[in-house]
This record gives C-alpha cells, structure tokens and sequence, in this order.
C-alpha cells in the first residue's frame, strides 16, 4: 500500500493521491489492491475513465467476484455501460446476475431486474441477500408504478439514511432516477453507495467534503454547478440537514439563485437510536431534540444532536457521533440520562449511551431566547403603509422598513390598516404590541393568555380588538407575510445579538439558577422589534403548567443605544432577572398567602393594587438587586434600588438584608424557595 | 430466530409520506414476511400490498402477537414505530413480555419530514435552529422556542408550528 497515498486521500487531496498510488502500483504492477486504490482517488479526482481502467486493471489480476464488483461500479460510474456488459460477457454466477440486474434498471426493465436481483439473492445468500434483496425491493416498487413525475430542474438532495443503502427510501431513489448528473459527498462512496449509484443513468461525480464551513461552501457550488444543464441530485449519508453543513449550504445556494431545490429525507441517527429503544405504550409520544449547546441545561432530558457548530461554540465536543455504528447501536443498552448528566459523562471522557432520547412531548423547553417576533413585525410593517402616525412606533427608514412597506402597499385600503390608522391615540403601539403579542402564532386570541384591559378599553373595547385581530389574520394570509418574515427573520434575529451576547456575558440564567438553587425549567422568550420604543418594554408572565412559568419581554431593537454600557452590563440583566425571579417565585408567594395576610410594609395601601402583588414585586425587586450587587458591583444595587421608586417599597432594606443572610448560609439553605418564609420575617407583624 | 424466542415480528416504520418515505429495509423485510399488517390509511395500504404482498388492518396488539407466534410476521405502521405509533409500542412491549424477537426498522420521524419540507437544517445555525420537537396533535407540543411537528398519526399528517 502507499502510505503517502493514503494520507493524501485523507487530507482530500485525491489528485495528489492518484499520482502516490499510481506510482506504488508501477512499482507493484501485479498487486490488484494498488490498483483499486487508484481507481479510488482517480474518481474522487474527477477521472472516472481512468478510475475505470485501474479497477478493470485490478479485476484483470484478481478476477474474483470482488474485483469484478469493483470494475463494474468504475465502468458504470464513468458512464460506460458497453465496456461493464463487455466484462460480464461468459460470466455466470451470482454476482453477474446481480450486475445484469443492474444493466436491467438502467434500462427501466424492471420487472427483468426484480428477477434478476432476487434469483441473485437466491444463488448466493451469503453475499448477495442484503444488496440485492434491497434492490429487489426498489425494481419492485418501480414495476409497480411511480405516479409523481421527474423534476425538470433543480436538484434534489437525498438522504441515504444511518444505514446505507438499507434505508434509502423510494422518494430519494426516484428522484435520483430523473437526475442527469448525481454528485455524490466522497465520504459516502463505500461499495454499498456505489452499488446505488449504478443504478441510474446519470453522470456521477464526488465531491470531497470532510466538515469544514469552506469545504462545504465548495463542494456545494460545484453540486450547483452540476445541476447548472439539467435536473440533478446528491446523496449524503443519514438525513442531509442534521450536522448537514453541506446541504444547508446548497440549500441557501440554490434558493439564492432561484433554482428549485428539494430535500428527500433520510434516516437520521437519532430516529436509529430511537429504534433501539423500547419507550412503554404508556409513554407520551413524540421526541424531542436539541443541538449540543444546549445540552448542558439542567432538568432537560432529550436527546442530544453534535454538530460541528456547536463544538465551535465552545459547547459539547463533536466526539459522540464518531462513538456508536448501526451495530454498536443495536448492542447498547439505551441509558436515558438528563442533560446535565450526559454533559457530565462527556466531560468524564466516555461512557456508553451517550446520544440519549426521551419521547416526553410534555417535556417544557428551558431557554432564553431572543428573537424576532412576527406578530409584532406584522403590526409594524402595517404601521409603516398606515401613516406611522401612532405614538411609540419606530420607523426604522432602512431596507428593512422599505421591504416591509413594499410588501404590504398594495393592501394599503384593506381592514386592517384602515383599522390600525384609526385608532385612538391613547392606543399607543406599545399597547398594540402588548395585544399582539399575546396572540397564538396563527394571531388567535389565547385564551390562556389574557389581554389587558386597560389596553382593551384604550383600543376601543373588546368588539374592535376582535375586528383587529381578525383583520390581521386575514392581512397576514393574503400577504404571505409568514414568507416575509421567515425570509428577514436571520436579519432580524441578528439585531437581537447584542442582547443575547449581553445576557451571556452576565450569565443571566447561570446566575439566577445558583442563587434560586434549583435549575430554570420554564421558557423565556425576549422578543426583539425594529419598531418598538427602545425606552419602552413588555413583559408578560404565563402560567404554563410546569414549576416554572412561561416568561415574554419585548424590547426595541435599538434599546440601550444612549449608553450602551450601562444598559447591556446592568439594566438589561436586571430587566432579565427580574422577569426570570417572577417565573421563579411567583407561585411560592401565592402559596405563602395565609401567612403573609398577617404582615405589611408600612403603608396604608400597598403598591401594585394588592398585598399579595406587593409582595411577589418585593422578591424579584430584592434578588436582582442582590444579583446586580453580585454582577456588577455594590454601586450597581443601589443605582438600580434608587431609581425613584424607593417609596413604594420602604421595607426592601429589611429584605436585602435578610437575603445577604440567606447568602452566608447556603449549607443550610441550598433553596431560596425554603428561605422565602424567613424573608417575608421581614415584613413587621400586624398589630 | 434467537434461542428460547417464540416468534417474530419485524415492525416497520413507513416514514411520513409513505409512497416517498418507505425504505428499501422496510420493503425487503415486508415481502419475506408471512403475514402483514399495515396500520395506515387505506391509500397507503394499497400503495404498500402492490410493493410486498397482502395486508390485513390489525385489530389491536393481539392479533398481531398472535401471528407472530405461528410464523415470521410483519407490522408496516406510519411515521417511525416507537416515535409516533402506539400499537407499535404496545405490540414490542407484548412481545418482550411473550419472548417474541422483535426487529424495529426505523423509518422517517416528523421532525425529519418538516425539517426536509422546510429545507431547514437542525445544527447549522445554532441560533435559528436549535431544536425541535415532534408531539402529537392535542398533546403538545410544549411551550418552547424551537419548531414543532404535530403529528396525527390517523390521519398521517405532520403540522409544523414555531
């Protein structure tokens, strides 16, 4: 063998490699395993002639089922089925029968080939069951008709499953049949792969792609090039879009270009894994899954994805999809494990079951996110085409703005802007945005989430909200302003990154899940407008049936631009936190109501319309300023404790106070929840 | 057949869009059974007897167990077996109970059908992209960031929802 050879085709340089093996072979011109090796680097290198001369080479020499196998795949996969029927001339036997099957689909004698490919399977079981029994199957299905048509263009990226080929699916397998040209990710052409392959009539090229973001740029625009004259395809192993660089690249380049591409899904490791598992009848259905970043969230239990992105986001190591195969999977026992566990295993450097699933579909999302929100887009873009004339909205004058505008222009008479350009003044768009963003995704009043009536009533009442709501329903569908805003939306969500750094570099969640003592288990939700007052903000606290309740805050896009640093290092966590603290102890103070009816701060009324609202603002307000002290300094508490509302709280001293207590002492309270009755001490007994 | 085992059963997941989505394993394994199952909707049912055979709608996990137990049988259901099929689950769970070998091929889950159909890849752009569940339809899917797959089994349909 040649070493030389061998690293080059490892460093994907298969031209080089060809000249290394080739040379090796001259030198050992009687050894056929040289010679495949050639025919090898010579295809990756784009020579499929030569490649089919150096395996016919090899096949001359060994003259084995093997070698006869490998010359067949070069011939066909150069193109060349006259010198393929040439070398099966006289030849009887199983594997010649398999490749006669294969001549009978390329020609579309399918019903010739099922035959062909089962008697195969029949004559030599050992060798041929699996293969030919597979591709029995697809004769089959194709014998028994196809009704979709072929594609006239574009290209189709099919998936060939974890298991390849066993787990190609007809759909990837007919539209590889409409492809004139088929470019397949070198690290899928093993034997099996390019048995496939020889099944089409179509011109077939590999492309090397070993995970690198450029490497995946180039090996798409050369797939784009192929698809450039007539329809084509790509297979990749597993499903194309998990850890699937290549394809999201040819996807985002193909639809740059205009040029129809489609996704035919394959079996993906996790659905593989999900097989090997025995979840009860009684089990939720369902399955979750998350990138590797996330993994490390406490009380999460799902299955962890690796991808090469995560592991550059300093997050989980790549290593666990290079831990298990199909038949390593069969024979490990599932361990179902929580995030926080399987980080840690990884962390300890191996352990087995380390991709791990739950099918909870009851399982709650922990997560802070800050996004775009196309609800209030929606609202926005119909300002903009209404007049921009209500108080509190931000005309961004940018292309975004102008997109948005020309978008909704010619729907300028419809309901909904005409409804949006007459409301009240005192209907501000901050009121609108807090109506509008307690709609469902389809913009349907919820329920569960009831819309203030303070706002209600400054809208007109709750007839005219409805007409409204039904208006934008009606806007957004004739609009397909959902296409809009899912074209805009990575542009929009690159805004919210400055808050999103922020909140990482506060450790916002890690905080506040170290003091509160037990992990955050809810959803919170930041969303972020153009359009929204950057001094004004929304927050909203929902029930959602877990410990932890369901958390929204919107924000303007460009919130924090008069000083940024003070803003990005102690307003916005604050802002966080306190929202964060309200999901957290919210429910505690609401059970602690008998108790605490018993207590009172000083004044005659309390603050926030109730004792026990009082009460719930009192806790958040004193644990972000505890974790401001602690993040940003003492200073910070007091700017954030003196901000002129220090006389709607006066026994917040008293408070501070007792959590620096609850600091000192956490062997003996890891929770702040078991604290809470010795805080709310802090508030003077009724006489 | 393992030893002490009483049976077989190969169940098969047919993917989402099953005249798309059924692979070549399931197929192969369909054809070799002696008696088949199917619990999808009657299209897909003629669909899959042109490709393997005869078919018969299974009653409940009994019957299916019960045929196990006379010779190699197999059980074609929509989407993936133990991701989105309750009989399945309860025919694996009969059988390990029975000593019936079971063979789960996998097929096509509602997160790879909506993910395929939106042509958005899960782990490219983490910040897009971070999730996603697949529940079915009135029993989630949970309050979350990340895109969802509702899935109605009877019906075999997949929703998407963000």
């Amino acid at each position: 063998m040649s070493d030389r050879g061998e690293r080059l085709l490892q460093r994907g340089r298969p031209a080089e490699a060809c000249a290394a093996f080739t040379a090796a072979a001259k030198k050992d011109p009687s050894n056929p395993s040289l010679w495949l090796r050639v025919a090898d680097a010579a295809f990756l290198a784009g020579r499929a002639a030569n490649a089919a001369r150096a395996a016919a080479r090899a096949h001359a020499l060994g003259g084995g089922d093997d070698t006869l196998r490998r010359a067949l795949q070069a011939h066909l996969l150069a193109g060349d089925e006259a010198s393929a029927r040439r070398a099966l001339k006289g030849r009887a036997g199983a594997e010649a029968a398999f490749w006669l099957a294969v001549l009978a689909c390329r020609a579309a004698r399918w019903a010739e080939a099922r035959r062909l490919f089962l008697e195969a399977a029949a004559a030599d079981p050992e060798r041929l069951a699996e293969r030919a029994g597979l591709f029995a199957a697809w004769a089959g299905h194709r014998a028994a008709g196809v009704a979709r048509r072929s594609e006239a263009r574009g290209i189709s990226i099919v998936g060939l499953g974890w298991k390849r080929p066993r787990q190609a699916t007809v759909g990837g397998l007919d539209a590889l049949a409409g492809c004139r040209k088929l470019v397949a990710v070198a690290n899928t052409l093993d034997d099996a792969t390019r048995d496939l392959l020889c099944l089409f009539r179509a011109e077939v090229s590999a492309v090397a792609f070993r995970g690198s973001e450029a490497e995946a740029a180039a090996a798409a625009r050369r797939a784009l090039r192929a698809a450039a004259a007539g329809p084509a395809g790509t297979v990749t192993r597993g499903n194309p879009l998990v850890y699937g660089r290549f394809a999201a690249r040819l996807v985002a380049l193909a639809r740059a270009k205009g040029l129809p591409v489609r996704v035919l899904p394959g079996v993906s490791s996790y659905e593989e894994l999900a097989g090997v598992d025995r979840p009860g009848p009684e089990a939720p259905l369902g399955l979750e899954l998350r990138n590797s970043h996330d993994a490390g969230t406490p009380g999460a239990r799902a299955m962890a994805v690796f991808t090469p992105y995560s592991r550059s986001k300093g997050a989980l190591p790549h290593r666990p999809a290079l831990w298990f195969s199909s038949e390593g999977l069969a024979r490990a026992p599932i361990t179902r494990v929580s995030a926080a566990e399987a980080a840690s295993m990884l962390a300890r450097g191996g352990a087995p079951g380390i991709l791990y699933y739950a099918s909870s579909a009851k399982m709650p999302v922990p997560r802070l996110s800050f996004k775009a929100d196309a609800r209030l887009e929606l609202i926005g873009a119909i300002e903009l085409v209404s007049g921009a004339r209500a108080a509190r909205f931000v005309d961004p004058k940018d292309e975004y703005a102008a997109a948005a505008r020309k978008l909704l222009k010619p729907f300028s008479g419809h309901p909904a802007v005409r409804l949006q350009a007459a409301f009240p003044a005192a209907f501000d768009f901050v009121e609108r945005c807090e109506l509008a963003h307690r709609l469902t995704p389809a913009l349907e009043a919820d329920a569960a989430r009831f819309l203030p009536e303070s706002s209600v009533t400054r809208a007109g009442g709750r007839a005219a909200v409805d007409a409204w709501f039904e208006a934008l329903r009606d806007l957004s569908r004739a609009s397909d302003f959902a296409a809009f805003f899912r074209s805009r939306r990575a542009a929009l969500d690159k805004r919210a990154g400055k808050f999103r750094e922020a909140a990482a570099a506060a450790k916002v969640l890690e905080d506040l899940e170290a003091y509160a003592g037990r992990p955050f288990d809810g959803t919170y939700e930041v969303r972020v407008s153009p359009y929204f007052d950057a001094e004004r903000m929304l927050n909203a606290v929902w029930p959602s049936g877990g410990a932890t309740r369901a958390l929204v805050t919107v924000i303007g896009a460009d919130a924090g631009g008069r000083d940024p640093e003070y803003y990005l290092r102690e307003r916005l966590p604050g802002a966080l936190w306190h929202q964060l603290a309200h999901g957290y102890f919210d429910a505690s103070v609401e059970a602690a109501r008998p108790a605490l009816a018993g207590r009172h701060d000083g004044r005659a009324t309390p603050s926030f319309g109730s004792w026990e609202q009082c009460v719930k603002e009192y806790v958040v307000i004193a644990v972000t300023a505890r974790l401001l002290a602690r993040s940003a300094g003492e200073a910070a508490q007091e700017r954030f404790l003196n901000n002129g509302d220090a006389d709607l709280f006066p026994a917040m001293p008293a408070l501070i106070e007792r959590l620096r207590e609850f600091e000192g002492d956490r062997a003996r309270w890891p929770r702040l929840a078991a604290f809470l009755p010795r805080l709310f001490e802090a508030f003077p007994a009724k006489a | 057949m393992m030893g002490g085992m009483k049976g077989m059963i190969v169940v098969c997941g047919l993917g989402c869009d099953p005249e798309r989505e059924a692979t070549l394993e399931s197929l192969a394994a369909l054809s070799g059974c002696v008696v088949r199952f199917c619990d999808a909707k009657p299209e897909t049912s003629a669909w899959l007897e042109l490709r393997v055979g005869a078919l018969k709608v299974p009653r409940d996990a009994a019957e299916v167990l019960a045929a196990a137990r006379e010779g190699l049988t197999g059980l074609a259901v929509w989407g993936h077996p133990t991701i989105t099929s309750r009989l399945a689950r309860e025919v694996l769970a009969a059988a390990e109970q029975d000593g019936v070998e079971a063979v789960v091929l996998a097929g096509i889950s509602p997160i790879s059908h909506a993910m395929a159909a939106g042509a958005r890849a899960l782990g490219w752009r983490a910040d897009e992209d971070a999730g996603w569940t697949a529940a079915p339809e009135g029993e989630g899917p949970p309050a979350g960031a990340h895109p969802a797959a509702l899935f109605d089994a009877a019906a075999g349909t997949v929703r998407v929802v963000r």
